[in-house]
């Protein structure tokens, strides 16, 4: 996640009070910051208003910003931050998936199969969605951006290690608890 | 569909999980609605100037203001009416029963002296004693602030009415301007105390005295020998 000339210019322009400048930013990273929110929050709404908090204290704090430090890991932070500090305020958990259904369909699969990935994936996302925060948005950062354990690692301020162990154990926790779902139906495992 | 899920129990062999996390979190776009909200809310991005220098700009700007306004209170204090004013309350202490007095003397000379050792103040009081002067008779001194200058009271009668000198060195911009004779001589009634003040010899004065109709008598306290109304040409 190296610094690009381009951020960099238009931080700069941001900087003289240039409107196009942001407006440039914003164009380059509003879906990646509105991503992140929406697949945290689950909500559409909770989403538009954590991308714009981000997006405001982005537009205010880059003075504060400093060129030795890679602006999209600092974009990241701010994020997560705004992420978090609405899951304080906001007490709620929704779905994470608007369109799952479309999109596990596949149509190779039988009619069984089918129902079954949908129930799979309609639980998983339930369970998802009861992970502890900082859980989740590991999960985000990891799956919606992409991002490797080193950049996660550098915007939550920890080791690329830790980043890796805690993936591995937030895999196991979901595993674990789509396969008690799937045998513990009617108290029942296969 | 708990049988159909049982018999699907082994799901890791068809169900790959870290997939079907990528499918459920994947990327998708920002509505349009977005800027829009965020341009509404943000204010204009305002090159700041350094916070210190704000201030000194502030405190310079005020440190301005006051100073125009103390200038401005200044320009239109009249001093002497404040002496005036301070002439007839000392006079009014003068009328009562207990008068306030530091010092008790009918002898011009031994109230020269305290003045002086008191204030720094020359005050030339030519009246002689009660007994050798009948329109003037002193009663004593005392001692007051103004403004953080000393004050010195003289109190003493002129035929039937009390009557109160004020003398101060208060205007210091006034020091060092040897006047040579009275100056900004002022005269006026308040009700039926009469109220002169002057300046002479950088020092000001003011006089207070009973009665309805302007008289020099009171005069006679500094001017005794001489026509007082001279004084107050």
């Amino acid at each position: 996640m190296v610094l690009e000339e381009s951020d960099h210019e238009l931080v700069e322009g941001c900087r003289r009070g240039e409107s196009e400048a942001f407006r440039a930013l914003f164009e380059r990273h509003k879906d990646k910051v509105y991503s992140i929110a929406l697949r945290y929050s689950g909500d559409a709404a909770v989403a538009q208003d954590i991308a714009q908090e981000t997006f405001l204290k982005l537009f205010t704090g880059l003075r504060s910003f400093r060129g030795d430090s890679a602006f999209g890991s600092w974009l990241y932070r701010l994020v997560v931050n705004s992420c978090l500090d609405q899951r304080r305020r906001v007490q709620r958990l929704m779905p994470l998936l608007d369109e799952a259904w479309a999109m596990l369909r596949a149509p190779e699969l039988s009619a069984l199969d089918d129902i079954v990935r949908a129930e799979l994936s309609c639980h998983l996302r339930a369970v998802v969605s009861s992970l502890p925060d900082e859980q989740r948005m590991l999960l985000v950062l990891r799956y919606t951006q992409s991002l490797s354990y080193d950049e996660i690692g550098e915007i939550l301020g920890t080791s690329s290690g830790t980043i890796a162990s805690r993936l591995n154990r937030i895999h196991r926790t979901l595993e674990r608890r789509l396969s008690r779902f799937a045998g513990g139906k009617d108290g029942k495992r296969a | 569909m708990a049988n159909v899920l049982e018999r699907n129990a082994g799901l890791n062999a068809g169900f790959d999980l870290e997939a079907e996390l990528a499918r459920q979190l994947c990327p998708v776009a920002a509505p349009d609605s977005l800027w829009r909200a965020i341009h509404e809310q943000r204010r204009p991005l305002r090159v700041r100037p350094n916070p210190w220098t704000a201030w000194s700009i502030a405190a310079a700007a005020l440190l301005v203001l006051l100073a125009g306004l103390v200038w401005r209170i200044g320009a239109t204090r009249d001093p002497s009416a404040d002496l005036e004013a301070l002439a007839e309350q000392e006079l009014r202490g003068m009328e009562t029963a207990s008068p306030r007095i530091d010092m008790r003397s009918t002898d011009s000379g031994e109230i020269q002296r305290w003045v002086k050792a008191n204030t720094g103040l020359d005050v030339r009081l030519t009246a002689r004693t009660a007994s050798g002067n009948e329109a003037i008779r002193l009663i004593g001194a005392r001692l007051i602030r103004f403004e953080k200058f000393p004050v010195a009271v003289i109190g003493y009668r002129a035929g039937d009415s009390y009557a109160a000198m004020l003398v101060t060195g208060t205007r210091a911009g006034s020091r060092g301007n040897s006047r040579t004779g009275h100056s900004r001589v002022r005269t006026r009634s308040a009700g039926n105390i009469q109220l002169y003040s002057w300046s002479l010899d950088a020092d000001d004065y003011a006089m207070a005295f009973g009665g309805t109709a302007r008289t020099a008598q009171p005069c006679l306290l500094c001017h005794a020998g001489t026509p007082a109304l001279m004084v107050l040409r």
